[in-house]
Order: structure tokens, then C-alpha cells, then sequence
């Protein structure tokens, strides 16, 4: 075991292998305020890269439902049930990683879901927490929450899957981060299945190897951001670069996002991974569960979400505006005169957008051809 | 006194054991010539060969480990015909796992010799950097896959129905069959696991994680389940191009592994040997 920084939680910890970070590093950020679980994501993944025999029960890109949706079944309160109750303190965590917690004879914590865990993709569906009461009613506050929860690889600095591979058949690319299992070295040990915590690499029976996500590398390679992303109608979804807090550019969107306003998160930053899927955490579920999910920062940025969506003028306004508005990776950004610009690294414009649309209001009676106009298309 | 009697009778039968099978070899394989090699487990000729009772260790020396040891030890017994060797392993098992999936193991057994010829060996725990072993290695799911033409997903989920495969809308065969090979990207860039060719593969190995497919397999296998445990021959070419530490005459040593796949035993979670003598008999 060598010792790492996984700045996410805000200290030194015990990894497989010494730390090798890219020379960059793929990272998204993903905006929960605006998934209404469409699952066009889930599709736009599946028809590219996962409609063959043995993947029929494989989500690289899943939605699903929190508090009560998994995919697989129960993959992360198993895993913290494993972990027990763990405390942060300020920025630091103070309890163990998958890797700290791992029993002898392991390298990971982690358990293997039955292929049963895999058949109910959609299981807890919109299923909010608490019940609604028989006379209850709106009175400005829900009683009741949920949200949806997209996922796919985090594509993590210290990829547990990998760490898991007895035969180092998992890689992570050193020019972009993307983890990668080598399905010409792959044996279908399953130890990577077990040991990823996201549960984000999948046994195919009938090729006998693990697979996952690839992040679609040949899209990256040509700086066009991956499928999920291009599909996302929500356009909740952006695909960038992230840096480590040190060297974190504000012009670079995902670092302005992540470091500048700490306003997306990494997704269970306790088991320890370094995961680069950043969330903007939904502003209307309890601080304690977000806490739990999303790391201590997470009531401060639905603080910080909150604030600017009051401030026309904030860069956040504007970089949300860019949000699936191109296909191309968004290398930097800028926010002036009421605009959004996404650029490449070298300064040329990919695209611009206001950052409120304007809005027109037609009066219901026109008062020029003397008729009432009919609200319908 | 009926159960005096058959006392007396199990008694006689230890007293004659050289009449129902030779003496039990204790330190060493011997694999003894015979004039056709033995490849089926069940050949009653295989009691007429010495038997080698090796106690099997946990996998404890790299993580991950194996976590108990489900099986004691393993019974090998060795023959050759002057051009191929043929080695019988036989270990106790009351499930016979022929099934790969999901959190899904396969029974399987392999057997590990040293590259080069000589005493002179590396680690017995898949050999060292510069000194590598060859490993061939027999599972019961590719044996079933091979020859029952055992289709993973139709023996894990007999009562599945996919709707449609987007390569089922090719135009032809040759296009279904391209298009499926693109969707499992294992097959398509040639890995042995998603293709099995035969009963065992050929590997070889110098350290821990090194585990490497040869081209080509030049052993062959064969696995019978039968009275609650496994009887596998693993056989191959004496004095093959790979390597050259077996031929008549040779002392040298083997290594045995066994992987029980009901109890989740896969990759290095398995139960091994140490190095044992094998002595190859010079042909008489």
C-alpha cells in the first residue's frame, strides 16, 4: 500500500499504488436540480455501446431515484453499512476508506451484488421519502422529497476497480484519466465488480470479462463531450477537465464549478476514490442526506446554487446556461454583457448564449385584427 | 458378527493392495509409460497407476487471498507415451459448477510446471521475473461450453427474452456476425475467455499478476463429476516447443491448483500446491 492526497477528503490515505495522477483529468459535472430521469442518457449509452448478447442487464449510464432507487440493488447503503458510521471534520474525513477498511486477504472493501441486484434498474422509481398523509396539502414547503440520481463511471483518481485487478488488466490512460478494463487481458475474476463502489463495472457472461464505461474515449479524442452528454435533453450534464484545487483555473469551467465555488460535489467522496463526476446537489433534500451523499460542502452549495440564480450577472448563471448547449468539450468560459461564451483552450469561440432568453409577451386579445388569441399551438 | 465380517473382508482387501492397484507413491508423481496414453478419467488403466496425495494450501501469498479452504487435497496421478504427458487430478467436490455469470464460479483445475529443465525452479506461486512457469489450465465451463455447446445466458436465465438485438437487423450473416462480434468487444479483439477453444488453455506466467495466454493451446482435457467429486486429465506434449523441463527420463516438479467455484474461488482465490517431484519414467 502506498500513501496518497485525495484532496476530496482533505488528507493523506492508503492506495494499491503510488500516486500517478494524468495529465488531465476528464471530470463532469452534473446538475440534479434539472433531471427529471428522462433516461435519455440511459439510452443514448445503451444503443452505443451495450446492445449485445451478455449486456442486456448492463447500465454504463443509469438514473436513478434517491432515497429508495438503486441500480444495483442497495449498492451504496450496503457499502456504507459496511463502512459504519464514519464522522467528517471541517474538510477532513476522519473515518476509513474502501481501501483503509479492506479485511485481510483484501484489497478492497467491497461485496459482489447477485445478478438478481441487476434485474430492477428502475426499482424505487419516484418513490419519495415519508408518506403523504391523508389531508396533507402544499403550504410552501414539501414534506415530501426525492430526486434523481444520474450516474456512470466516475472515472476516480484512485479507481478501486483497478486496484482490485489481480492482473492489472484495468488502466487508467495518462492522457485523459479515463479507466479503461483491457478486454484482451481480462480473465472475468470479478474482483473489480466487487471492489468498485459505484458499482460501475459489469460482468458479461457471455464474454466471460467485465466491461464499463469508456467515457466514449474516440468522442473525447476529437474534444466532443460523450453520448450521455450530447443526448442529455435536460441539459443537465457538462463535460470537462478537472484540476487538482492547487492548480484550478476559474476560466475552466469544471474547475470554476468544483474548486471556484464548490458548488458540485464528488458523489460519496468518503469511500475514498477521488471520484471526477462532480453534482450540483438538488436544493430541496435534507442537508443531513445531502451531507451524506455529496461531503460537507453540500449545504453550502445549494447555499451558493440558491444566491445566483438571484444574480443575473453571476458567471454560475451563465456557465448553467452553456449546459448542453454544444457538443464539443468546453475547454474555458466567459460571462459578459448578459452573454455566455464557451471556448477551446486556445480562446476560439465554440458557442454563445444569453444568459437569460428573453422573454415575450404576447397580450391575449390583438388588438389590430379586433380577436381574442387562443392559447393553443 | 455380519459387521465383523465385512470388517474382515475390508482387512483382506488393504492386506492385497498390490492385487487392486499399485503402492501409493508418497513423495513424488511418477508418471509411468504406457503404451496409449490415458485421456479419459474414467479408463479403469488409471488404477493401475501410482497415486500422489498432495495437501492442497490457501492462496495466502498475494491479495487476494483465499478466505478458507474448502478441499483437503488433491489426488494426481501421471502417465506418458513417450510423446505426451497426461496428468489426473482428482479432489473432492459435492457441486459440480460448470456455470460462469454474475457472482457465478466455475469448477476448475490447473497444472503448473517450470519453462526451463533442471531442479532449478522458480516460486511454485506462479514462478519470478526471468524464470516463468507454463500453467495449463481445465475449467468446467469452457469444457461445457465446448462440448455440451453450453450457452452461458440461456443456462443462467433459461426463461429470458430479449425482444431484439440491433445486429439481428443486419443483412446478412456475415453482417449479423461482424455486428455481434462489435458488441462483444472481449471476442473481438481475440481474448481466449470469451472464446474457448477447448477444455484447458495454455499460459504462462513470472510473478504474481503476469498471467499471460500462449497463442496457440496444445493441451488437451477432460473432467468427469461423478460420486461427489471431480476426476480431470490435463494432458500435453512431452518436450514441447515452449518449454522443455518435461521429457523421459526427467526429474522435475510439478505445482497443482484447484478452484472450487461454489465456494467463489476464481483467480488467485484458490487452493494450490507446492512444487512436488515429478519423475517422467524412461519408456522400458
Amino acid at each position: 500500500m502506498a500513501r496518497v492526497h485525495n484532496w476530496q477528503i482533505g488528507r493523506e490515505m492508503s492506495y494499491w499504488y503510488p500516486e500517478s495522477r494524468p495529465r488531465r483529468q476528464f471530470a463532469a459535472v452534473f446538475d440534479l436540480n434539472k433531471c427529471i430521469a428522462c433516461q435519455t442518457c440511459t439510452l443514448a449509452c445503451k444503443t452505443t455501446w451495450t446492445s449485445g448478447r451478455g449486456q442486456e442487464t448492463m447500465l454504463w449510464n443509469n438514473v436513478e431515484s434517491k432515497p429508495y432507487g438503486f441500480y444495483p440493488l442497495g449498492w451504496d447503503v450496503r457499502l456504507l453499512e459496511m463502512l459504519g458510521a464514519s464522522e467528517w471534520r471541517g474538510g477532513t474525513y476522519e473515518g476509513r476508506t474502501v481501501f483503509e477498511a479492506a479485511g485481510p486477504g483484501e484489497r478492497v472493501l467491497g461485496f459482489r451484488p447477485d445478478d438478481h441486484d441487476y434485474a430492477f434498474p428502475n426499482l424505487g422509481e419516484d418513490e419519495c421519502a415519508g408518506l403523504v398523509e391523508k389531508g396533507a396539502h402544499f403550504h410552501g414547503v414539501h414534506e415530501a422529497w426525492m430526486f434523481y440520481l444520474p450516474r456512470i463511471c466516475n472515472h476516480c483518481t484512485y479507481p478501486a476497480c483497478l486496484a482490485s485487478c489481480p492482473r492489472g488488466s484495468i488502466y487508467k490512460r495518462p492522457e485523459d484519466g479515463v479507466v479503461l478494463v483491457d478486454q484482451a487481458r481480462c480473465r472475468g475474476y470479478q474482483e473489480c465488480v466487487k471492489g468498485c463502489p459505484y458499482k460501475k463495472v459489469f460482468f458479461n457472461a457471455a464474454t466471460g470479462t467485465s466491461e464499463k464505461c469508456i467515457a466514449c474515449f474516440p468522442k473525447l479524442e476529437q474534444g466532443l463531450q460523450p453520448q450521455c452528454f450530447e443526448n442529455c435533453i435536460g441539459k443537465i450534464r457538462l463535460q470537462g477537465w478537472v484540476s487538482t484545487p492547487d492548480v484550478a483555473r476559474d476560466d475552466n469551467p469544471v474547475d470554476y464549478l468544483v474548486h471556484g465555488l464548490k458548488v458540485a460535489l464528488p458523489l460519496f467522496p468518503q469511500f475514498g476514490l477521488e471520484p471526477n463526476v462532480y453534482y450540483i446537489p438538488p436544493v430541496h433534500a435534507p442537508e443531513k442526506f445531502l451531507t451524506m451523499m455529496f461531503g460537507p460542502g453540500a449545504a453550502a452549495a445549494v447555499e451558493t446554487y440558491q444566491a445566483a440564480r438571484k444574480d443575473p450577472g453571476h458567471p454560475l448563471a451563465g456557465l448553467l446556461a452553456l449546459f448542453g448547449c454544444t457538443p464539443r468539450t468546453i475547454e474555458r468560459f466567459q460571462v459578459a454583457g448578459g452573454e455566455a461564451v464557451a471556448l477551446t483552450a486556445a480562446g476560439e469561440e465554440v458557442v454563445r448564449v444569453p444568459v437569460r432568453e428573453p422573454v415575450f409577451v404576447r397580450p391575449a386579445f390583438d388588438a389590430g385584427a379586433g380577436v381574442a388569441r387562443l392559447n393553443t399551438p | 458378527m455380519r459387521r465383523l465380517g465385512i470388517m474382515a473382508c475390508a482387512v483382506g482387501l488393504a492386506a492385497c493392495g498390490k492385487e487392486v492397484g499399485p503402492a501409493p507413491s508418497p513423495t513424488e508423481v511418477r508418471a509411468i509409460q504406457v503404451p496409449a496414453l490415458l485421456e479419459d478419467p474414467m479408463d479403469p488403466a488409471w488404477a493401475r497407476v501410482p497415486v500422489h496425495v498432495e495437501k492442497l494450501l490457501l492462496q495466502d501469498q498475494t491479495d487476494p487471498r483465499t478466505p478458507e479452504r474448502s478441499v483437503e487435497s488433491v489426488s494426481v496421478q501421471a502417465v506418458h507415451d513417450g510423446q505426451r504427458i497426461a496428468l489426473r487430478l482428482e479432489w473432492p467436490d459435492s457441486t459440480r459448477d460448470v456455470l460462469v455469470g454474475p457472482s457465478v464460479f466455475s469448477d476448475a483445475a490447473a497444472v503448473q510446471v517450470p519453462v526451463a529443465a533442471g531442479g532449478d525452479v522458480p516460486d511454485a506461486a506462479m514462478g519470478l521475473q526471468g524464470r516463468p512457469v507454463r500453467i495449463h489450465m481445465w475449467k468446467a465451463a469452457w469444457q461445457e461450453a465446448v462440448e455440451a455447446g453450453q450457452d452461458p445466458l440461456k443456462a443462467l436465465y433459461p426463461n429470458a427474452h430479449t425482444d431484439h438485438y440491433p445486429f439481428e437487423a443486419a443483412k446478412d450473416e456475415a453482417s449479423r456476425a461482424e455486428m455481434a462480434t462489435r458488441y462483444a468487444p472481449a471476442r473481438a479483439v481475440r481474448n481466449p475467455v470469451a472464446a474457448p477453444q477447448g477444455p484447458t488453455q495454455d499460459l504462462w506466467a513470472e510473478g504474481f499478476g503476469t498471467l499471460t495466454a500462449d497463442p496457440a493451446t496444445v493441451s488437451r482435457g477432460r473432467g468427469i463429476h461423478e460420486a461427489g467429486a471431480w476426476h480431470v486429465v490435463i494432458s500435453r506434449p512431452l518436450d514441447a516447443e515452449a518449454d522443455r523441463a518435461l521429457r523421459p527420463g526427467a526429474r522435475t516438479y510439478a505445482a497443482f491448483a484447484v478452484w472450487e467455484g461454489s465456494h467463489g474461488n476464481v483467480g488467485a482465490r484458490k487452493m494450490r500446491t507446492g512444487w512436488v517431484p515429478l519423475v517422467i519414467e524412461e519408456g522400458r
